[in-house]
């Protein structure tokens, strides 16, 4: 009997959750889409539009590919995985010269204040326009955001040839 | 007890955090900035009302083996269903809140409160209670993010304070500020009621409510 009651309760409860996702799961695909057009705006402020590319063969994490209208760079849209929590989404620009003009994460589950410090690290390299080796304590995440540039890096090499 | 004094006991004279010292550690990690403070006492009082309201309505069916399996399992699904419609609607304030959203589910605050109210009161007395507690949880929140938020910041709710925001002393926005600040108001609390606040017999073990089944309460 306390079995029963406890399945039924889980049951319910799940059930619950289940509907309330249904509604609230566009709304946050839709903000976190808006979030990722202002990301990429961010990125290359130059550009005066992003064209999605449609190619063949890119490394599969990399998920998107926009071009800029006016030439001012790519952007990569790039899924990191094997972090610590899992996967996390990041935006790579290159500009036209093919150097990567920087990194962002859009959406991320690393632990707070210890996978998540390195995020913060690359973005300080970046403006330095030092070396980024990682950060001690947060190698699992060091580690996928470098396998992510790297796809990235493939990715472009890949693409380069159908920019204009 | 009275419906009145069910609904205000919580606010100050037993006030979840501040008397009862419970839930310290969302009522010190979120405690940053009373924005970040009101919202963490929404999203509390929200799980209060549902796992209080429920468990109230199902006192009779949860045997009494199973409860508090139970009671993790409904308060679980409360605390996804805040975090869903954060994470949809507020987007801000879930990322504010980050890892002490989901962990509301493990807050002693509301386990407590099904377990020695809800279990054994009326819906609509229950939901008293949650409003009082989370009122309570919030009223702390906010009185220790005020504190802290003003001298380490110089801002409250993110407006700038003139001579403070030059002149602000920036632990308070850290871990150690966060003890400080709630050490001087639990301070102030017992200088104010001469020590009775935290003294009162109904939270020694006779108030316990294990005490019936606890060695230490003596069923002799």
């Amino acid at each position: 009997m306390p079995i029963l009651v406890l399945s039924v309760i889980c049951l319910i409860m799940s059930g619950a959750l289940a509907l309330t996702n249904h509604f609230t799961w566009p709304v946050v695909e839709e903000a976190a889409a808006e979030r990722a057009e202002a990301a990429r705006a961010e990125m290359i402020p130059e550009a005066d539009g992003f064209i999605l590319l449609e190619t063949d063969g890119l490394p599969k994490t990399v998920t998107e590919v926009y071009n800029t209208a006016n030439g001012t760079g790519v952007i990569f849209m790039v899924t990191a995985t094997g972090g610590y929590g899992g996967e996390f989404s990041l935006i790579i620009g290159f500009g036209p010269d093919g150097t990567i003009i920087g990194s962002n994460v859009l959406a991320d589950k690393e632990t707070k204040g210890f996978g998540d410090r390195v995020f913060a690290a690359v973005n300080e390299a970046e403006a330095k326009g030092e070396r980024f080796d990682g950060v001690a304590g947060a190698t699992v995440t060091s580690k996928a955001y470098r396998r992510a540039i790297e796809d990235a890096l493939e990715a472009y090499e890949t693409v380069k040839g159908a920019l204009s | 007890m009275s419906r009145l004094n069910i609904l205000t006991k919580g606010f100050i004279k037993e006030n979840p955090v501040l008397i009862f010292l419970l839930g310290m550690c969302p009522a010190l990690a979120v405690s940053t900035q009373v924005s970040n403070a009101l919202g963490m006492g929404a999203a509390t009082t929200f799980v209060l009302l549902g796992s209080n309201t429920v468990i109230a309505l199902l006192r009779n069916v949860i045997p009494n083996k199973v409860r508090i399996p139970c009671y993790i399992v409904l308060i679980a699904g409360f605390v996804t269903l805040v975090q869903m419609f954060t994470e949809a609607y507020v987007y801000t304030l879930y990322q504010a809140l980050g890892i002490f959203l989901p962990l509301i589910v493990v807050n002693c605050i509301v386990l407590s409160r099904a377990e020695i109210f809800a279990q054994k009161n009326t819906v609509f007395n229950s939901i008293l209670d949650a409003i009082s507690t989370g009122g309570g949880f919030t009223i702390a929140l906010l009185a220790i993010a005020s504190i802290r938020e003003i001298l380490g910041s110089g801002t409250w709710f993110g407006l700038e304070i003139p001579v403070l925001a030059a002149e602000n002393i920036p632990i308070f926005v850290m871990a150690p500020g966060g003890f400080a600040a709630f050490g001087i108001i639990v301070a102030i609390i017992n200088k104010v009621s001469k020590g009775k606040a935290l003294k009162k017999k109904e939270f020694g073990c006779e108030g316990c409510p294990s005490a019936q089944t606890c060695v230490k309460g003596g069923v002799e």
